[in-house]
């Protein structure tokens, strides 16, 4: 009996859903709309986070030495550094240094030609990565102590400061108003879905009037919306899925011609997330779907 | 007023009053025996649609109690009120039929709402359907039938879970002549099988036509309870 019942409330909903056909269609495209907005927020932060972290893995800052430094002085600095939590300072000799600059392009083969092993003005030093913008100013911190500046020739930083701080105040913007806006967009979204459903519900009210009058239960009158509002979901998830999917390829392609020295594409680094993709966006469709009926259902079931 | 043990339906000093200020019935006794046909008259405003709204306990009443087949029903509780229900059969002016279901699905709804097994629901609809003469239209949807097919619609989905009392309200106010009599044809019929019929009606030429106990309602009140004119089985011409 229970069998019967189930498959005749799944029944009901089902045709329900095909027969009310315009209004499923209205209440997929708003929920769609809102797995789109919260899909593609999650393709951009993702991508945003991608793009910042490949800026600042190229933001290095150097220290020169003076050719008095010792390397014991050299080598106390460096570990003072290393010992910073995400900073990473490589050491630089002259014949690294020569090496770097003999294979730089953005310099004139003639002038490269002027430096070679045994003529080697080029100072030794330390090459400062940090995991974190915000960490360089330690870095400087320490590479100022008075112990310290009286062995550097120069201090790189000095002469990025405007810069670095502009490109880490430029990625915590974005970060944070795109936080911002997601939640907003998700809460406006989700109010919208809510009343296209109560407005999809209201129209059926003296239907639910009906069912009541001929003696149906509360359940009966209630799982068919239920089985509505959850294809409403399913189908949602998986159409904006198509729809961000074949977004985000469009978007890497035009995106990979301007982004190629960072080295990066977008659906490569995205394709161990769809999995999780499409399953939070099926379980947000469908929570939408059936909460919502719930909460407009509820009211016109009170007898 | 002393209790009717052989009343099937017993109103004992039923008041309803909205918003505690329009007293809609006002301390109303009524008894209603096993198989009558009940015919309740009065102006709009006087009280039938309460009488029918406080029977399907679609409202409460603000006193007294509505005593059927033994149980006070102002006492059942929410939960059971679906199997209250099953046991009486709606006949609306506006028919109240589902729009997005065939006639058939409308009819066969009545049954499996109460699980009725699926050969159950494959025998009776059938059967139900050709009593009413819509066999033909089991398929259609019910805009696409007459105001009079829906209302024999709305009769099949009444009668097809045999319960023991039927309430039509206003059902034939839509309709025309025709119609009317084929309606009320039914009704009579039904009563025939022993089931209670409880009609409320405006129209006088089916009142006189019946012949039928006929209990009139005034301002909350009711003002006359005339019975039947004995051995008339009543119809409309």
């Amino acid at each position: 009996m229970m069998l019967v019942r189930l498959r005749r409330i799944i029944g009901l909903g089902l045709v329900n859903f095909w027969r009310n056909k315009w209004m499923s269609v209205a209440a997929i495209l708003i929920i769609m709309m809102t797995l789109i907005m919260m899909g593609t927020f999650v393709v951009l932060s993702f991508f945003a986070g991608n793009v910042s972290r490949a800026l600042k893995n190229k933001v290095t800052v150097q220290v020169d030495f003076i050719d008095d430094a010792t390397e014991a002085n050299i080598q106390d600095l460096q570990e003072a550094l290393s010992n910073q939590i995400g900073v990473v300072a490589t050491y630089i000799s002259k014949e690294d240094a020569l090496e770097d600059f003999k294979s730089r392009s953005d310099i004139k083969q003639g002038t490269r030609d002027l430096i070679d092993a045994t003529n080697n003005p080029l100072p030794r030093g330390l090459r400062i990565r940090s995991l974190e913008l915000d960490n360089l100013s330690r870095v400087e911190a320490i590479v100022k102590l008075p112990a310290y500046t009286k062995i550097i020739y120069n201090f790189s930083y000095d002469d990025n400061k405007l810069l670095i701080e502009r490109i880490n105040n430029g990625t915590k913007f974005i970060q944070r108003t795109a936080a911002y806006l997601t939640v907003i967009f998700v809460i406006v979204a989700i109010f919208v879905t809510l009343n296209t459903i109560q407005m999809a519900i209201y129209a059926r009210r003296d239907e639910i009037e009906i069912m009541r009058l001929v003696g149906a239960s509360r359940a009966y009158v209630k799982i068919p919306f239920y089985v509505e509002g959850a294809l409403y979901g399913a189908t949602a998830a998986f159409l904006s899925f198509i729809i961000i999917f074949f977004g985000t390829r469009y978007f890497s392609n035009l995106s990979q011609s301007f982004l190629l020295s960072l080295d990066m594409n977008i659906l490569n680094s995205l394709k161990g997330h769809f999995g999780i993709i499409i399953i939070s966006q099926l379980l947000v469709g469908l929570f939408l779907g059936v909460v919502c009926s719930e909460i407009s259902i509820r009211r016109y079931i009170r007898t | 007023m002393i209790p009717d043990p052989k009343a099937i339906i017993q109103f004992v000093k039923v008041t309803k009053r909205y918003h505690n200020r329009i007293t809609a019935l006002e301390s109303v006794n009524v008894s209603i025996h096993k198989g009558e046909f009940v015919v309740l008259v009065g102006p709009s405003g006087a009280g039938k649609s309460t009488f029918i709204r406080l029977l399907v306990r679609e409202e409460l009443p603000t006193d007294g109690k509505i005593i059927v087949a033994g149980r006070d029903i102002t006492r059942v509780h929410e939960k059971d009120l679906p199997y209250y229900r099953r046991n009486v059969g709606i006949v609306f002016q506006d028919f109240k039929l589902l729009p997005n279901k065939t006639v058939y699905e409308n009819v066969a709804y009545a049954l499996e709402v109460a699980d009725e097994p699926d050969d159950v629901v494959r025998d009776r609809v059938p059967r139900i359907l050709r009593l009413v003469g819509l066999a033909n239209r089991a398929r259609n949807y019910p805009n696409e039938i007459s105001g009079g097919e829906q209302q024999r619609a709305s009769i099949a989905r009444a009668m097809v879970h045999n319960p023991k009392l039927l309430i039509a309200d206003e059902p034939t106010g839509n309709l025309d002549d025709r119609n009317t009599a084929e309606v009320v044809d039914l009704l009579l019929r039904i009563n025939d099988t022993g089931t209670i019929v409880i009609l409320a009606t405006h129209d006088s030429g089916v009142v006189s036509a019946l012949k039928k106990r006929v209990i009139t309602f005034n301002t909350g009140k009711i003002t006359g309870d005339q019975p039947a004119k004995s051995g008339h089985r009543g119809g409309v011409a």
